[in-house]
């Protein structure tokens, strides 16, 4: 694969999308007099099939073609299911979608974590869940960048550096996030999405064909490596590591705010419900595709000493001619490039919305935005130098991600379901819950022999339920909150 | 069928997720397993968004 072939694809994909990002701009975005929930909601107007698109681009990231790959290189079909449990975790969608749509018109809130501020009638609430989700995402992007680097590095055989390409990325979900804010987000993740999607199937059924076919690829497999075909496997999927890795993932669509704040956004509940199903859609097709990648790299070249080399060999081969390797290299980028950008304009609302906007007394909606502005790229940069400085503690924070962000979750089931919630039950859970992740990923204690991924959601949901229980709880807020929020409840029931 | 009924099945559906494999398939068995999974959720949800 030569050089020039694989800049001048990126070429290609970087012109094609700041085109994109550039017509996507309007009035709500760019116009005058354009506010919070213009520029990070895109006025709560986005329609369903490019909110499945890009919510589809924001949740699929470099990791299902590289490293869901490589799980299922390493540990056979478990990391299959492993993917399908969190694939059914995405049915939280239906039933906490139409409350987080119908309070967020209500009470006009623009991010998660405002949300829970709100319902908990404290700001100390907002602040928290804000920082809680820099700790973990702002690692989690600097190992995306990182990926890419290691990618265009790995694919040019070193021509390309490994800074050129974290440089290279950074500076594309900039533009991407910059641009028009959400709208440039979404339809360049909706173009992204479109190229991950039928880049990939195309050649992984032309590997697949290559190795004789269907039957052929699971006949080597059944014959060659048995225990590729079962659970727990070749030993990687034990019962407490497919726990540990499943429990956080569940709950990704409720934790993770840069999927979570989507749920504000549909114009009406019938796109929302089109943005869910087109995403199980996509999804389900994606990681059949990223698992039966897998098994084909594991079927023609066996004896790889590391898994997550499955990819890059499998597109360096004789399987794949160079201009289609070049594609799907560029599929992988996109993944990479829509997971961060969206990653980066959620914080940036989070930060100005509720750090900035609860430390300075007088932060209108225009000062709010100003500071969202130029977050945005102190978060692309932090990113970028965690990528290029490759600390062992940003790696390990950015393993943590899913597990840490899980501890937000008892706060937010609580929001809409117990009165008796609390906001010192809410900040106790959010950051004891935080605290003991880092703790367990740091030290790599595992109590009663358990993971971090098994022991969050528990500890977090006790401290929770707690702490609220000896505190005093403001029923008249959580009656508000949950009356706003039963416009759906009550006739869901009939 | 009422929605509320459609989410118990998702749930039914996600707890036979962890059982089944380990319990039984743990054995064209697991891979098919999980595709006929992946398949039933997106049937759950659609279900369950009639009402949306």
């Amino acid at each position: 694969m030569t050089i020039e072939l694989i800049w001048g694809a990126v070429g290609i994909y970087l012109i094609v999308g700041l085109g994109v990002a550039f017509l996507s701009r309007a009035r709500v975005t760019n116009g005058p007099g354009v506010d919070m929930s213009g520029y990070f909601l895109g006025n709560r107007q986005m329609n369903g099939f490019v909110s499945a698109l890009s919510y589809s681009a924001t949740t699929y990231s470099a990791f299902m073609m590289v490293g869901l790959a490589g799980l299922t290189y390493a540990g056979g079909v478990g990391a299959f299911g492993f993917e399908i449990v969190y694939f059914a975790g995405v049915s939280l969608v239906a039933i906490f979608g139409p409350r987080f749509w119908a309070v967020g018109k209500r009470f006009g809130f623009v991010t998660p974590s405002e949300m829970l501020g709100h319902r908990y009638a404290d700001d100390k609430v907002a602040v928290a869940t804000a920082v809680a989700s820099c700790v973990f995402l702002i690692p989690y992007a600097a190992v995306q960048l990182a990926g890419v680097g290691y990618l265009l590095a790995g694919m040019s055989g070193g021509a390309i550096s490994f800074t050129t390409g974290v440089i290279v990325s950074t500076l594309l979900a900039i533009l991407f996030s910059y641009i028009a804010g959400i709208r440039s987000v979404m339809w360049t993740d909706s173009l992204q999405a479109l190229f991950m999607i039928v880049a990939s199937t195309l050649v992984a059924l032309l590997v697949v064909h290559s190795l004789g076919g269907f039957s052929a690829l699971f006949d080597t497999l059944a014959t060659e490596h048995p225990a590729s075909l079962s659970v727990p496997g070749p030993g990687l999927f034990s019962f407490t590591t497919f726990l540990g890795l499943t429990i956080p993932w569940f709950f990704f669509s409720l934790s993770n705010p840069q999927v979570s704040q989507r749920l504000f956004m549909p114009a009406s509940l019938r796109s929302m419900r089109q943005m869910l199903i087109g995403f199980l859609i996509f999804g389900f097709i994606y990681t059949v595709v990223s698992v039966l990648w897998g098994f084909s790299a594991l079927v023609a070249f066996p004896d790889l000493r590391q898994s997550d080399l499955a990819t890059p060999t499998l597109l360096a081969s004789e399987h794949v001619p160079p201009v289609l390797g070049v594609i799907v290299m560029v599929g992988i980028l996109a993944a990479a490039i829509s997971t961060i950008d969206s990653i980066m304009l959620t914080l940036s609302s989070m930060l100005s919305r509720d750090v900035y906007a609860n430390v300075v007394a007088d932060a209108s909606e225009a000062k709010q935005l100003r500071v969202g502005k130029w977050v945005l790229p102190v978060i692309a940069i932090l990113a970028f130098l965690f990528a290029e400085l490759q600390l062992n503690l940003i790696a390990v924070l950015s393993v943590a991600a899913s597990t840490g962000l899980v501890v937000i979750v008892p706060a937010i089931i609580g929001a809409f379901y117990w009165k008796r919630g609390t906001a010192a039950g809410a900040l106790a859970s959010i950051v004891g819950g935080g605290a003991v992740v880092i703790y367990l990923y740091l030290s790599g204690v595992k109590p009663l022999g358990l993971p971090a991924g098994i022991w969050a959601l528990p500890v977090a949901l006790a401290l929770f339920a707690a702490v609220s229980l000896v505190t005093r709880a403001n029923r008249e807020r959580a009656d508000e909150f949950m009356e706003a929020a039963r416009i759906v409840r009550s006739r869901e029931a009939r | 069928m009422s929605a509320r009924r459609w989410i118990w099945g998702v749930w039914i559906l996600v707890l036979s997720c962890y059982v089944v494999p380990y319990g039984l398939l743990g054995v064209y068995g697991s891979f098919l397993f999980w595709c006929v999974v992946g398949v039933l959720v997106i049937v759950a949800n659609i279900m369950i968004t009639r009402s949306f």
